[in-house]
């Protein structure tokens, strides 16, 4: 039998293609979780009351800001999940090795991803359109914004960043615990842990988090800052992977 | 070039070791069954081939290349065992078309052939199977990549007779057809006896033989006679195998170099000369060193209690 | 109480633990079975786009929002308005007179008496004017009730009734306005200048002003509590 050279690029792609396949169950839980941050919002964001001088006005204020959290969530979830041992080996039934199959995980995040941040947005219109349809209310009030197509691709850009962003959070952590599974406990007492004594020292962690990424309202800065601290997260992942053995 | 070369391996998991300094090497082309008691370290050591798992220390190299995390490898080698893990949303149909899309010499017309043979449903899912029916598909799957190296772990756990008679045919056939580097671990030795061209007996995690299959049958003699007759011939022999049995004789099991001027004498002595099928001898040549004997000594001593 | 406290915790984990079991390969209650996933996720797709389409379509009128510095536009506006009614012009302020009243009246004293609930206060202001004899005028003037921008059509306007020499003014019908109010999601508040725009930003304009303004005759005697009305004289 002749021997054959294969180029990772041209695993990667077949991985990728195979991933989309095999990892339909991403899809599931995306659309359980959306669905469900819908009936969360239904009920409205939030509500204002306010009386004037023979007023009495209430506002409900309906966003899909929910339903954008959640797939946050999903995204950190879906990442860390397809690091277990299960999916691992998924990978491992055909021609692989473990930079293959990182690219490709990325790769095919990096596509959810995108689905799921598109989705999230479009549901903003589901829930508008049930809210203007069948809650009650006389008027309607619109903020800025709604229908115009530049901002709203600004918005997509950077709900996608964010959302591949807590992937790759994911995935490392992931990736981390699936070197001992005792880490699963320890991982989130440290970071916690951590947390509480630098903020015992006046040293606000995620407080810094929020301020350097999401008060950025520079959007190229945004873009880079997201995109930056991704590649790192997934590069110290592919770091962790390749300690890791495939079958035990 | 050598299909596997393994110098002085290592692997430890956790406290215990799984194989210690095990060498060999293995020539393109072979049919090699990886023989051993369980736990004897054969999983391991096919997983390490196979790239899956690395090695403390010592070399291991397949096509001259070390497997751990090699594409190249990888691309050119199938681990088939009983535990083989695929995506739980494929249709059995869709993995083997998966596995055309990954293997270069992937033969698709045999892996659907065999696939209706067996009776198997397209629609079905990999997990729903039967454990019979998830080595037969396996067993496809590994066939039908062609594989220069295709490595089967224990590949016929779960079959009945027939499938796995129907396995080895397979096996043989494709084999003659498009020769490559097959190892294959197996309890059923005896089966297998027709198919293997080389056996690599290991225990406890190093190897304790490795020769052909015809020089394996003959590799040992069994002697019975009286005890202190068969004693005095053993001096300067390698026994493989000992037991005591009533009336005081006693049967051995020794390596074959007897001289004919030798057979003659054991003859006039009254020794029974037998030959020692290839897989009682690999269980012989696997005995535990403790001298914990045979499962009859657990009896024999809970009787004396 | 303290299930309710807990309850965003309650969920969350609810929706881990959910999320968890869908997508964990071994699961038996997981839909990663089949195609399933790539069907729910078209459908749902499909879903998002048609509504998506219709909202789009529909006539809404959409409001420019403007938040905080309409917010200091209008206080702007009510000092003005208070000015103009301080002094008696009210010309100026004719674009927001929402009702007129005239009683005819001939005693010498006017007993005014304001019901007022604990909400609603009814600026009053009263102008004694050579201009009338044997009637009184109101007026009631309110600028409009702003939300971010968006003026409040509906108008409120107290009640007046005349019973022989008492004028008894009474807080209209309270308008309980209810809206929906339509906002964008977070990652497209990011970019904003304006530090966009957000919910906690919403107000209800608290400078729209109004005001009942009285005409009498000029010496007609007004009882009533001293600090119910401010005297107005025309400058």
């Amino acid at each position: 039998m002749s021997l054959i050279e294969v180029q990772t690029s041209e695993v990667v792609k077949k991985q990728i293609g195979y991933k989309w396949k095999a990892y339909t169950g991403v899809f599931t839980s995306l659309v359980v979780i959306q669905i469900l941050g819908l009936l969360f919002s239904l009920n409205g964001s939030g509500s204002m009351g306010s009386g004037r001088t023979g007023y009495d006005v209430n506002i409900t204020y309906y966003t899909a800001d929910i339903v954008v959290g959640f797939t946050i969530f999903w995204g950190f979830l879906t990442a860390f999940l397809l690091t277990t041992k299960a999916y691992r080996e998924d990978d491992f039934a055909f021609v692989t090795n473990r930079k293959t199959s990182t690219l490709s995980t990325i790769a095919f995040l990096f596509m959810i991803c995108v689905i799921g941040a598109l989705t999230a947005l479009l549901s903003s219109f589901a829930l508008k359109l049930l809210a203007y349809f069948m809650l009650p209310g006389e008027e309607i009030l619109l903020t800025q914004g709604v229908g115009d197509v530049g901002p709203w691709l600004i918005g997509m850009l950077a709900t996608f960043l964010i959302v591949f962003l807590f992937s790759s959070l994911g995935y490392l952590a992931g990736m981390i615990v699936q070197l001992n599974k005792m880490l699963v406990i320890i991982l989130p007492v440290v970071v916690v842990g951590l947390m509480i004594l630098l903020y015992r020292s006046g040293f606000q962690v995620q407080v810094y988090f929020f301020e350097f990424f999401f008060e950025e309202s520079n959007a190229w800065l945004f873009t880079l800052k997201t995109l930056a601290a991704t590649t790192i997260f997934y590069a110290l992942a592919v770091l962790v992977s390749n300690r890791l053995e495939v079958k035990q | 070039m050598k299909a596997i070369k393994c110098k002085d391996l290592n692997k430890r998991f956790y406290r215990k070791n799984a194989l210690n300094d095990l060498s060999f090497s293995i020539e393109e082309n072979k049919i090699v069954g990886v023989i051993g008691r369980n736990g004897a370290g054969k999983t391991t050591l096919l997983k390490i081939i196979a790239g899956l798992l690395k090695e403390k220390s010592g070399i291991v190299e397949v096509y001259g290349r070390r497997p751990f995390n090699n594409l190249f490898v990888s691309a050119n080698t199938i681990y088939i065992d009983d535990a083989m893990n695929f995506p739980a949303a494929l249709t059995l149909k869709e993995i083997l078309e998966e596995g055309k899309r990954f293997y270069h010499q992937w033969d698709h017309d045999l892996a659907l052939r065999l696939f209706d043979y067996f009776g198997f449903d397209p629609k079905q899912l990999h997990n729903e199977l039967s454990k019979g029916k998830e080595s037969t598909f396996n067993m496809i799957v590994g066939l039908a990549s062609r594989s220069p190296l295709t490595i089967f772990d224990e590949p016929t756990t779960g079959m009945d007779a027939a499938v796995r008679k129907d396995f080895y045919r397979a096996l043989l056939k494709d084999y003659l057809a498009h020769p490559r580097t097959i190892l294959l671990s197996t309890h059923h030795l005896e089966e297998m006896e027709d198919l293997l061209e080389e056996v690599l007996v290991i225990h406890e995690g190093a190897s304790r033989l490795h020769t052909s299959m015809d020089d394996l049958k003959e590799y040992g003699v069994g002697l019975t006679g009286k005890k202190n007759v068969v004693d005095s011939l053993l001096i300067e022999k390698e026994i493989i195998w000992i037991k005591e049995q009533a009336f005081d004789s006693c049967y051995a099991v020794i390596k074959n170099d007897f001289t004919d001027q030798e057979y003659r004498r054991m003859q006039e002595a009254g020794i029974q000369v037998s030959p020692v099928k290839a897989n009682d001898l690999c269980i012989y040549l696997t005995e535990s060193e403790h001298g914990k004997g045979s499962v009859d000594d657990v009896f024999d001593r809970s009787a004396d209690v | 109480m303290i299930v309710v406290a807990f309850m965003p915790i309650l969920i969350l984990l609810a929706v881990f633990i959910a999320m968890s079991l869908l997508i964990k390969k071994s699961s038996r209650f997981g839909f990663g079975r089949g195609k399933i996933g790539l069907w729910m996720l078209m459908g749902y797709a499909a879903l998002l786009v048609v509504s998506a389409v219709i909202f789009l379509a529909i006539p809404l009128g959409s409001t420019e929002l403007k938040g905080q510095e309409n917010d200091r536009d209008a206080e702007r506006k009510s000092q003005q308005f208070y000015e103009a009614v301080q002094e008696g012009r009210l010309d100026e302020i004719e674009e927001w007179r929402i009702q007129e009243w005239s009683f005819p009246f001939d005693e010498e004293q006017l007993n005014l008496q304001v019901l007022e609930n604990d909400v609603n206060g009814i600026n009053l202001f009263i102008e004694r004017t050579d201009d009338l004899t044997d009637t009184l005028e109101a007026f009631y003037f309110q600028t409009p009730l702003m939300i971010n921008g968006y003026e409040v059509e509906e108008k409120y306007m107290p009640a007046l009734s005349m019973d022989m020499a008492t004028l008894s003014v009474y807080p209209g019908e309270k308008l309980n306005l209810k809206y929906k109010m339509f906002g964008s999601e977070f990652p497209f508040r990011l970019f904003d200048e304006e530090g966009g725009y957000a919910w906690g930003d919403t107000t209800v304009s608290h400078w729209n002003g109004s005001a009942l303004y009285i005409r009498v005759p000029e010496g007609l005697d007004v009882v009533a509590d001293q600090n119910a009305y401010t005297e107005v004289g025309p400058s």
